[in-house]
Order: C-alpha cells, then structure tokens, then sequence
C-alpha cells in the first residue's frame, strides 16, 4: 500500500473515533499518520484535539500552530487554540486567538458564537449579544449556535429566549444528550425539579461516565429532597430575595403598629427559618443521604 | 499464518476437500518440499474429476520442469476461466495484494468447481469454466482472513478462577452450541450474540478465545481499523465480508473487541459513516440462523452503556454477562505465571499477594510484576549485587499502586444508583454489593 493510501485509511479510522468520542484510541492511528508525515496538518489539529481532551492545553496550542504553519484550516485551528486559553482562563489571549481567526474567516458562526460565550463570562453582555445575533444571522441551525444561544438565554434568565432556542436544538440538533441535558436545564432553571430530574437520569443513562451529568442528577435530588421543602417554597414564590423583602415589610409594618410579640415571633421564625434553609438542612442531608447510601456504607 | 498451516486446518475440517489437497500441493512445489507435493497432488487425484486432474497434471509438469509461479498462475487462471490478468493467485491472497482487483477469493470453503462432470461432455469450453465464489469489493488487508486463526486453541483450562464466570458461560453458551437439538425443539435459540463487559484488563479477549476454544471453533478477532475504509460504502461491505468470512469457516466465532467502537450509540453522535455501520452490523447479526450457521458473534466493551440500544435488543447481542475483576484464586494465577519466567528470591507467598491485590485487574498486577522488576534491576544497577524479586518488592509496590478497575466500578456504582430501572447491570451490583 502506498503512503497515501496508508495515510486516508488511517485518517479515515481516526475521523470515525473522534466522531464516536474515542479519542484516545484514535491516538496510536494518528502516530502511525505522523510517522509516514510528521508534518500532516490535519493529523496535528487531531492530535492537539486529543491534548485539549486530557488538558494539556500548552501542548494543545503547540500542535494547533503545528498545523496552522503547515496549511491547516485556520477557523478550526484558532477556535481551539482560543478554547484552550479560555480554559485556564487566558482571556485576553483567547480574544486574541478568536479575532485571529475571524480574521481568517469572517462568516465563521461557530467562532461568532464562540467567541460571543467568552464574553458572555467576562461579562461584556452587550458585545456577546451582537456577536450571538451575528452567529445566528450566519447559521441559525449550526449546534454550536444554538448552544450559545441556550446558555445566554440562561444567564440572562429569559424564559422566552430559553423555550425557543431549545426549540431550535431540538429541530436541528443531532447530540441527543446535550438535547436531554438542556432540557433539563431548562426545567431546572424554572424550579421543576422533577420534571428536571428525569431529563437529567435520561441523560445519565446514556452517558454515565460523564461526571457532569451524575453532579446534574445529584442536583436535582437535592434540590427535590423533603429536607429543601422551605427552600422550594420560597422558590415558589419568588426567591430568596423577594421572600427576604417582604419579611421586611411585614416587620417594619409590625413595628409600626407596635405589635412586639407578633414581630419577635416572626423576625425568629425568619431568622430560623434561614439558618435551617442554608445551614441545618444541607448538614442534615449530608448525613441522612449519605448514611443511606448503600454505596459509601 | 502460515498457508500449509491454513490448508492443514482446512483439511482436519474436511479430508474430501480436493481443491484443497491441490492448493497444498502447490504450496508445497513452491517451497521445494516435492515428497510432500507428490502426496498432496496424488490426495487431489483422488477426486474423480478431469479438470482436477488437468490441474493436477500441470502442477506435476512445473514439479518435474521446475515450472515457474507465473505458469502456474495462468494455469489457474485458464481453469478457473478467467484472464491470466484476471487471475488472483494463492500469493495475492495471502499477502494481500488484491487490491488492484479490488476482489478476495476466499479459500476452500468458498472455492466450489463444478462437479457435473457430464457437463464436460456436452460442452467442453463451457465446462472449462470452475465456479468460483468471488467476493467483490473491499481490500484483502480489510478483511480477516484464515490466517487470523489464533494458532494456540485456549479453553476454559487456561483461565484461572473465575468459576461462576465460567458456569455461566458454559450454561448460557457452550452447551447450547455444542448441542442444538435440545434447544431447537424448545424453539430456543442456542447461540446468538454474546456482550462480554467489565473493567478494563480483565481478560475478556481470553475470555472470548476460551470459548472458541471451548467449542472447538475458529477463533476471528475483528478490530475496527480492518473494516473503516475512506471510500463511501466499502465499510460497510469489508463488515459484511467479514461475515462472509467467518460463515465460510463455521463452526466460528466471530470476536469484536471494543464493540462499543462500532457499535456506539447513534443516539449520541451524529456521524453518517457511524450509523451506516451500526445499521450493517444490525442487519448481519440479525441474519444469523444461530441454529444452523454455527456462528458465535462476541462483542467485548468496558463501556456497555455506550453500545447502541438496538445491538442489545433480542437476536442481536442478547446476552450480556459481566467479566468481573480476577478473583482471589485467578489472582494466584496471574502472580504465578508472570512471576514464573523472572528470578525470584526467597519465598514468595501468591496467597498473600492475592489477598493484597483485591479488585486489581489482570493488567495491573502484570503491571505489578513489572514494576518490581524495574525495581530489583534498579537496586542491581546501584548495588552491583545481583538478586532476584522478592516478596519485599511486591508488596512495596502494590502499596504504592491502586487497582485501575474502581473507576469503572465507580462508574457503574452510580449507573446502578440512579439509572438501572431495567435491570441489565444487575450481575455487577451484586458484585459491588458483594466485594464493596
């Protein structure tokens, strides 16, 4: 067999792992691929790929300029490089890296919408708007939009934003997981824990090496736990915030009125009520749930 | 493998395959052996059939005239009614260098001449013309061939422990294999697909090889790399020739380690090339006749949970049994044959060691092995004093080392936890529940 031949049967074998998430196994297909060229571009992106999933993003930055120096798509290779800088929380550089690359590509969505997340945490809301707006402009059903989309309409708790982007994912998405897992999200977010715990199991079942969904599932059962009742009310109706305002209220109005007993009654009720709520009932749990775990025994 | 190996087996199969006597005669004439040539074309007289004999008579001119490969292949490729250039010799398909035809002629099985004699008679050129069962596509290094075979038959003998491992497996598995009859009249299914799942390292590759061993099959290990293919659609035909392959060689098994590669979960990726395969894979399991293909398909994974819902639906890979870690007794074993080769100094007590090694796996306490033995070359290096592994150095590094298999358990624990509604993970809870 020739090289070439050698070289798109092993790329084929590795392209067919990363897309079934093996990417380490893919790892000694690429070698055999380097060996014949160490300098494949896309054998590098794939490589700092596999680096970017065990971390090393130093390295991962390495291989991606590897690639970039030998011809490789620059869209792909400064999105990752970007990514891993944001990773250890290199913003600056990471900016840097997405505004290389959109120099490169201007009409990239997924480098829009990338690059609108990272602003999005350091907390430029205005500029992640435009860029999103740009994104879905570009390529309103590209995945990566529509996650970006998902998670701004979450940070920004717009309901209305959140029902339609998910909306969208569910159209056009093909991960059935980051569905499920967004879907739960979204019940979260609106305080439906049951509903948000079911989603999150569907989730789990399929993928229960992902700790991220087990902290999900493990979430949800705390938040549903008879111990969080108080908590879930307050919830209910409004949160912690406007519970605590009209708690005031009603104290300031007691006062007025010269109502003593009444009034010591309910600022040690409040007061207990929020140290049971943030301090007794997680200790509680923590012991009860733990003690009944067959596992931890 | 070697060829006379493979025609060797082929002929323990079946002592009548004439095609195959010829093939080993000239496989024979090839290296110079000329006795074992003439016994083998003289085997191949043995069928009463004019074109073996015109066969035959060629392969003994080039034996008597020191007849070169190339004749030789124009001969065949004359009988089998084909163009010389046309011609696929035993060569090609052995090295694999079919690629140019684009076809793979398999072996014996497949290779089936024409046995209406009268036919010659009554049109000689038409007769001339050998049915042959040519399998179009795909690459001779994409499929697995004979030479595959595992030259070492493992049984159940050679793996250590593991006893309520290996009744299950005789239960669900061997025994219904090895007699049909039963089954089939309960309308049962007496083989079918088998998921082997557990840690990793823990021997379900040997595992599988056992029970080819065990019922006395040959033993196809497939691995991804021979079936993925750039080209659109020659995956998916290499998956099916490797069915082929493995039918045409029964009673078979057919091992796909790492199933959880080819078979993941089309819910969890979007891949075209990915579901195609999967769907191929459905297909051709579900097209085994258990019953009369004498076909065992095994697949082996660490991550059960990856492999698509549709592969572990009835008729496909049904039965799922988990290989769990070595237990105390295969732990023994595995400190004594990789201890068995090193020099070992004083008395070395596998009892203790197989108590400290709890929940390791077969790998780790090969790992085990070799990092003692680093050890003691180290200490050889600085002291100049040679001495062999001692029972010191076992335990040293077993306490600095941690069994790899608690992550996959850990992984599983919280399956079970919250996710096992439908009970597939049960075998593993009781074993967490068990030894945990």
């Amino acid at each position: 067999m020739d090289v070439t031949a050698f070289i798109d049967r092993e790329l084929a074998v590795v392209d067919y792992l990363f897309s079934v998430d093996k990417y380490e196994e893919a790892v000694p297909h690429l070698q055999n691929i380097l060996q014949q060229n160490p300098v494949h571009p896309q054998a590098l992106f794939f490589l700092a790929l596999v680096y970017y999933g065990r971390e090393q993003f130093e390295e991962t930055r390495r291989l991606c300029v590897d690639a970039l120096v030998n011809g490789f798509d620059k869209e792909g290779a400064y999105g990752v490089i970007a990514a891993a800088y944001e990773k250890e929380y290199r913003y600056p550089a990471a900016e840097e890296a997405y505004l290389q690359g959109l120099q490169a590509n201007p009409n990239s969505a997924v480098l829009h919408a990338d690059y609108a997340r990272l602003m999005m945490v350091t907390g430029f809301w205005d500029k992640a708007r435009a860029l999103l707006n740009k994104a879905m402009e570009l390529e309103p059903t590209n995945q990566n939009v529509i996650n970006a989309m998902i998670d701004f309409s979450f940070a920004e708790m717009d309901e209305k934003k959140q029902r339609e982007a998910i909306q969208s994912l569910m159209e056009n998405g093909s991960d059935e997981i980051k569905k499920i897992v967004k879907l739960s999200l979204y019940h979260h977010f609106k305080g439906d824990y049951k509903q948000a715990r079911e989603y999150a199991v569907q989730a789990f079942l399929m993928d229960p090496a992902n700790r991220n969904l087990l902290a999900l599932v493990e979430g949800c059962d705390y938040a549903l736990h008879p111990l969080f009742l108080p908590r879930r009310l307050i919830g209910k109706l409004g949160g912690g915030a406007v519970v605590f305002l009209a708690i005031f209220t009603v104290l300031v109005l007691l006062a007025a009125l010269n109502l003593d007993v009444i009034l010591a009654i309910v600022f040690y009720s409040f007061v207990a009520l929020v140290l049971y709520n943030w301090m007794v009932a997680p200790v509680l749990y923590h012991l009860i749930v733990r003690g009944k775990d067959p596992w931890t025994k | 493998m070697d060829k006379i190996a493979i025609f060797k087996m082929m002929l323990e199969k079946d002592k009548e395959n004439y095609e195959a006597w010829f093939l080993l005669a000239e496989e024979y004439r090839q290296r110079d052996s000329l006795a074992d040539a003439l016994f083998a074309y003289a085997k191949a007289l043995e069928k009463n059939d004019p074109k073996m004999r015109e066969m035959v008579i060629r392969g003994l001119r080039a034996l008597t005239e020191g007849g070169n490969k190339q004749e030789t292949a124009e001969g065949q490729a004359d009988v089998h009614g084909l163009e010389p250039e046309q011609a696929v010799s035993l060569e090609d398909i052995t090295q694999g260098s079919c690629e140019d035809i684009g076809a793979v002629i398999l072996p014996s099985a497949e290779m089936q001449l024409s046995r209406e004699d009268e036919g010659l008679n009554k049109d000689k050129e038409e007769s001339k013309k050998a049915k042959i069962r040519v399998l179009e596509g795909g690459k001779k290094h994409n499929v697995v061939s004979i030479g595959d075979y595992l030259p070492e038959r493992v049984t159940f003998a050679d793996v250590g422990g593991l006893h309520e491992l290996k009744k299950t497996i005789e239960m669900k598995i061997i025994k219904p294999f090895q007699s049909p009859g039963l089954f089939s009249k309960f309308q049962k299914k007496s083989g079918g697909g088998i998921l082997l799942y557990g840690p990793p390292g823990c021997g379900k590759t040997f595992i599988a090889q056992a029970m080819a061993g065990e019922v006395g099959a040959n033993f196809f290990p497939v691995h991804i790399s021979e079936i993925l293919n750039p080209y659109f659609g020659v995956s998916e035909k290499n998956l099916h020739h490797i069915f082929e392959t493995a039918r045409a060689s029964r009673p078979a098994v057919l091992f796909f380690d790492e199933i959880d590669t080819l078979g993941y979960s089309r819910l969890k990726s979007g891949s075209d090339l990915m579901r195609s395969l999967v769907d191929t894979l459905l297909t051709e399991m579900q097209s085994i006749n258990m019953n009369t293909d004498k076909l065992l398909v095994i697949g082996a994974t660490n991550m059960p949970w990856d492999v698509d819902p549709a592969l572990k639906r009835p008729g496909r890979f049904d039965k799922m049994i988990f290989v769990p870690p070595p237990d105390k007794e295969a732990r023994k074993r595995i400190f004594q044959l990789k201890l068995g080769k090193r020099p070992v100094a004083g008395l070395v007590d596998l009892e203790v060691l197989a108590e400290k090694t709890v929940h390791y796996s077969g790998a780790d306490i090969e790992n085990i092995v070799e990092l003692a033995a680093e050890r003691v070359i180290d200490s050889i290096m600085e002291t100049g004093v040679e001495r062999g592994i001692t029972m010191a150095d076992l335990l040293e590094v077993i306490a600095e080392t941690k069994p790899s298999t608690l992550e996959w358990i850990s992984i599983v624990k919280n399956y079970v936890k919250y996710a096992n509604q439908s009970g597939l993970y049960n075998e593993v809870a009781d074993y967490i529940r068990k030894y945990l």
